[in-house]
């Protein structure tokens, strides 16, 4: 469901757009899973074509967290949204792992 | 099935309790605050019909698409109520705190729906939510 825009080593950069919710989550997470377990250990999600993730779809940014971590890894989210910077700042993800307010 | 009727206070939508019906029913919704000139926060609204809705549909109705979900949407001169029923057991709501454990996958979607709204009121047997939102009265300030 996302455009893989770069990888170079073991990082990779995806631009997914539209929706992050229980209707697709299980695919993104599945992606996202199936490149850990192709050796890569730094993601970074651009959301600047994301308007809206609901708690099934946060759900998906934790597990890729937690899969990354454990393998010394890292997960780090961009968005130029306001309102998704501090969603994830609600649910306190931005104490584990990087969330970057793009301009 | 994807129903919606307004009326002079709002509208009503009646779904089969299917999560791609959420998806349409928040697009609606998003359609539906811009083109009303709802005065607060529309991402905040989004995330409490996404939130109510989803509850319904799975917990309520366990995705079953041959269930019915309904939702009434009132708007006033000072908040917004959203009304949503599912045709289920009921959601042991006076036992729920809305806690939420960042590194567990589940028991978020509670948690925002209070950190999004200004009241959230269940009927006895726990199949019905109505969650209220203030609006911001124009010219106060």
């Amino acid at each position: 469901m996302s455009e893989h825009v770069g990888i170079q080593d073991k990082n990779i950069e995806l631009n997914p757009d539209g929706k992050i919710t229980a209707a697709n989550a299980d695919e993104f997470r599945q992606e996202l899973l199936e490149l850990v377990e192709s050796g890569i250990l730094q993601i970074t999600i651009n959301l600047n074509n994301v308007d809206m993730i609901d708690s099934k779809g946060l759900a998906v940014f934790i597990v890729c967290h937690k899969t990354l971590a454990a393998k010394g890894g890292s997960l780090t989210v961009i968005s130029d949204n306001e309102e998704l910077c501090n969603l994830f700042h609600l649910m306190r993800f931005d104490e584990h792992f990087a969330v970057v307010k793009s301009e | 099935m994807f129903e919606i009727k307004h009326n002079d206070l709002g509208f009503e939508l009646k779904m089969s309790a299917t999560l791609e019906n959420i998806d349409l029913a928040d697009d609606f919704f998003a359609d539906y605050l811009i083109k009303n000139d709802i005065s607060t926060n529309h991402f905040s609204l989004r995330i409490l019909l996404r939130e109510s809705m989803l509850n319904a549909v799975t917990h309520g109705s366990d995705t079953d698409p041959d269930l019915i979900v309904n939702m009434e949407v009132q708007v006033s001169s000072d908040e917004i109520k959203l009304a949503v029923k599912d045709p289920g057991e009921g959601f042991p709501w006076q036992d729920k705190k809305p806690h939420f454990e960042v590194f567990e996958e589940s028991g978020r979607g509670l948690a925002l729906m209070h950190m999004y709204s200004d009241a959230i009121n269940y009927n006895e047997k726990g199949n019905q939510v109505v969650i209220t939102k203030k609006l911001q009265i124009i010219g106060e300030k």
